[in-house]
């Protein structure tokens, strides 16, 4: 018999601590192999966490909503036998997904090394109070030139961020939640917490809406061709898959193909540089429990149809089930959000930052349309386009949505999928 | 009057001592022999100043006398742990009728040691009780640099009048007189002698009041000149604040210019704490540390800090010489548009920390410069403090500028390389601002 200390997992490479989310075992439950024991928190993501070996959990040493830095011991489990001696002496969680190293071709010298150190620089005190009290992620901390030794953000380089943050629009305040407000004029109300999650949207989102000049395009798809395909090969690809071929894997082909001829739309603005990136990391906006992540599917101008489809069951499923790892949501290049699931036929999201455009994806449904003066009936999409104006003039904007929206009408209703 | 008296010692020196093992029987028989109480109580019988009886009866309600004390001191309940700080200084209700900055500096400009010649001289004539007393300190001479000038001859010889070459018998005797109730205002010539008297400092004068529980006190002012940059080598150079801030039970000062000086010296002589009153040498006649005088009851508090200069990119607390050195290093820096906070700490103990937090709250960068040596100078509990106190405002290392760990030289070469100069300060304070 011998007792195995269960640590905190590292959660990705820029992850330095956890916070327990919940323990789903207690002291003195038996658990099996790769059973899921608890749920973690990392400033980026929420994840479920299997027990590194069988055995019994003797001994919880982290209570709910501690943070515990990554590789200090959360656990201990007592295994018993032969599975003893297989213990490695530090527990690394399996990789779920294999994330592909993102080296961007073309990339100046400086912004190169720039991106060395921010990776691992130290960031002082004062420096992290201000980032908690004004909602600056880690993410989002990473992001600001240091001019300070190494690079390091000193003080000034926070505040004179947060000062530029502030004159582009609203200020965003971190919302701490005071237990005595309870008197409310306009009748009865329920208070609640805002959990992690709710946080980190909210600052996401102000933050986005804070540094880009949104401008949102639409227009309406036929969605004749890409519904045949559907159609016809529902049965056999429902059969072999095991999940259901929907429109998204050919909304990602159709954005990718525009994205390389409207290369300005998977980009980034680094201070007055634009950065053109040359590779193409999809994010797909996923509903979950308690609100929206969105995963990408990395490199997907190198998948076919099959492996978009893939892709995108892979990383929503997982994304539903907490099983993502933070390096997941991170250096995506553009985003789609598809509302129509829900019944909505348009809507103009939010963009992801630091991305300078998002497609919005309303309900394919039955219309009346003229075509050739003549009136059918067709299945259509309304496709939105929200671009960064600061980057994106509305001719781009409206010729890259044209693109996509020919792309997906010119599919080959009779192709194989 | 001077008695000897030889005495023996009939007992061992405590109870872990036995004289058995080191003197010989025979000369502790001697010795009993030459108990001076039997011998007293012979010399009385035999004069017939006292019966047997009567002896008898004094040696019984003596012993009964004795009895009783300790049977009290038994029953008397043991301290609670709070206690523990008790009485350290005078209790505050003793102070409490100062007041404190009632008018602001306006008269001549005086220099330091004119501005200190003349608190003494107002306090004098103020409190009979007060004397001054050490090494050339009585007219003609009137000090080595003239700070008790006019006080003999003004106040007579009685209260003003030259010590032996003697620093443990000028404190020793300063802590008889505080202790019986007067206010002895002592000087020790420089600061580098004082260390003969470190004993009595440390183990008398300091622990008075708080051993006592306030039943006894010795506020004792001694006034040190102290300090370099005077070429004055190793034995007239030194500075001393840091030793003596390791004692708790004794306040001390630092004054920068005329009028800290001398609002600070008056409310030491006006207070009930011995206090290390430390003069700058160097400063005593500097026209940079002179100022408008304060009137004759001017009081500055111990523990408040003077902002000498706002500023929000940087720090500096110093004090002493390295006020006005700190404050030209902040002119020269703001050409280069820095603008650098100047703390005085003015008084070492107490410290006003709250001061010094609130600006590194404001700035968020420290450097700390100080002339006495950097290891295990006073910038080291300030550093400490500041780690301790305000750790998540800073926005980088905590930086000391400070003498060099050598004695202070007595070639100009070497006493420049020595104390601290305002390049010194510049560069350090350059380099902590880019950190």
């Amino acid at each position: 018999m011998k007792t195995v200390e269960m640590v905190m997992p590292k959660m990705g490479e820029s992850i330095t601590e956890g916070t327990i989310l919940k323990w789903l075992k207690k002291e003195g439950d038996v658990v099996g192999n790769d059973e899921i024991i608890l749920e973690i928190s990392t400033d980026k993501v929420d994840s479920e966490i299997p027990t590194p070996v069988p055995g019994k959990l003797v001994k919880l040493l982290a209570k709910e909503g501690d943070v515990v830095e990554v590789g200090k011991p959360i656990a201990l489990i007592e295994v018993e036998g032969e599975e003893a001696d297989k213990i490695p002496a530090q527990d690394e969680p399996e990789e779920v997904l294999e994330a592909p190293v993102e080296t961007p071709s073309v990339k100046s010298e400086k912004s190169e090394k720039k991106a060395v150190a921010k990776g691992s620089r130290f960031y002082s005190p004062v420096v992290l109070n201000i980032a908690r009290e004004n909602g600056v992620s880690m993410a989002e901390l990473e992001q600001i030139e240091g001019s300070g030794i190494n690079g390091r953000v000193t003080k000034k380089d926070i505040l004179n961020y947060l000062e530029t943050r502030k004159s582009a629009g609203v200020q965003a305040t971190a919302s701490t939640m005071s237990a005595e407000v309870n008197v409310f004029t306009g009748g009865p109300v329920e208070v609640l917490p805002m959990d992690n999650m709710r946080k980190r949207i909210a600052e996401h989102i102000v933050h986005s809406k804070q540094t880009s000049a949104h401008v949102s395009l639409y227009t309406e798809v036929d969605m004749s061709s890409v519904e045949a395909i559907i159609k016809k090969n529902k049965e056999t690809f429902k059969k072999r898959e095991g999940f259901s071929l929907t429109y998204t894997p050919f909304i990602v082909e159709a954005t990718v193909k525009a994205l390389k001829e409207f290369p300005y739309l998977n980009a980034s603005i680094e201070d007055d540089k634009i950065v053109l990136k040359k590779y193409y990391n999809i994010g797909i906006a996923v509903a979950v429990e308690n609100g929206l992540i969105v995963p990408n599917i990395f490199n997907a101008d190198s998948k076919n149809l099959l492996g978009l489809a893939r892709a995108v069951y892979d990383i929503a499923f997982r994304a539903r089930h907490k099983k993502l790892k933070p390096d997941e949501i991170q250096n995506g290049t553009f985003s789609i959000s598809n509302f129509g699931v829900f019944g909505t036929l348009v809507g103009f999201p939010i963009i992801n930052q630091p991305q300078v455009a998002i497609l919005g994806v309303g309900a394919v449904k039955k219309r009346v349309v003229v075509i050739n003066d003549a009136i059918a009936i067709r299945p259509m999409m309304y496709l939105s386009l929200t671009i960064d104006h600061r980057l994106i003039d509305g001719a781009m904007g409206s010729q890259f949505l044209e693109h996509v929206r020919e792309h997906l009408e010119n599919y080959d209703a009779e192709m194989t999928v | 009057m001077l008695i000897e008296a030889e005495t023996v010692r009939l007992l061992p020196h405590s109870s872990s001592d036995s004289q058995i093992k080191y003197r010989s029987k025979k000369e502790l028989e001697e010795d009993q022999k030459n108990d001076t109480i039997p011998k007293l109580e012979n010399t009385l019988l035999e004069a017939g100043l006292f019966s047997a009886e009567e002896l008898q009866t004094l040696r019984n309600e003596i012993k009964k006398e004795v009895d009783q004390a300790a049977e009290q001191a038994q029953q008397h309940p043991d301290p609670r742990p709070e206690y523990i700080y008790d009485y350290l200084y005078a209790p505050a209700e003793e102070t409490a009728h100062l007041k404190f900055e009632a008018s602001k500096p306006s008269g001549e400009r005086v220099v330091m040691v004119d501005a200190i010649n003349h608190a003494l001289k107002e306090d004098m004539a103020r409190n009979d009780k007060m004397y001054v007393f050490g090494e050339d300190v009585a007219d003609k001479k009137g000090g080595v640099f003239t700070a008790t000038s006019g006080l003999s001859t003004q106040f007579g010889k009685e209260r003003c009048f030259n010590a032996p070459l003697a620093e443990s018998s000028i404190i020793g005797v300063a802590i008889g007189m505080a202790v019986y109730g007067l206010k002895p205002v002592v000087e020790i010539q420089f600061g580098d002698y004082i260390w003969t008297a470190m004993m009595q400092i440390r183990n008398e004068l300091a622990t008075m009041r708080w051993r006592a529980y306030n039943f006894w006190s010795a506020p004792v002012v001694v006034r040190v000149p102290v300090g370099g940059y005077i070429h004055g080598g190793l034995c007239h150079s030194q500075n001393i604040e840091g030793f003596f801030a390791h004692l708790p039970g004794i306040k001390i000062a630092y004054p920068s210019n005329a009028a800290d000086a001398k609002g600070l010296l008056k409310t030491a002589i006006r207070s009930g704490d011995p206090v290390l009153f430390l003069e700058h040498k160097g400063l005593y006649r500097q026209s940079y540390a002179a100022a408008p005088e304060p009137d004759e009851d001017y009081l500055l508090p111990f523990g408040k800090a003077a902002i000498k200069r706002e500023g929000n990119d940087l720090t500096i607390v110093t004090w002493g010489a390295l006020v006005h050195k700190s404050l030209e290093a902040a002119r020269l820096l703001e050409k280069e548009g820095l603008q650098i906070e100047v703390i005085d700490i003015r008084t070492i103990n107490p410290l006003d920390m709250e001061t010094i937090v609130n600006s590194v709250k404001k700035t968020s960068k420290v450097l700390i410069v100080h002339e006495d040596t950097r290891f295990h100078g006073f910038g080291a509990e300030i550093a400490a403090q500041i780690a301790e106190q305000a750790f998540e405002f800073l926005d980088g290392p905590v930086r000391r500028v400070a003498g060099a760990d050598t004695p202070v030289p007595f070639s100009s070469v070497l006493e420049k390389a020595a104390l601290p100069q305002t390049e010194d300060i510049v560069k350090a304070a350059r380099e902590l601002e880019s950190y």
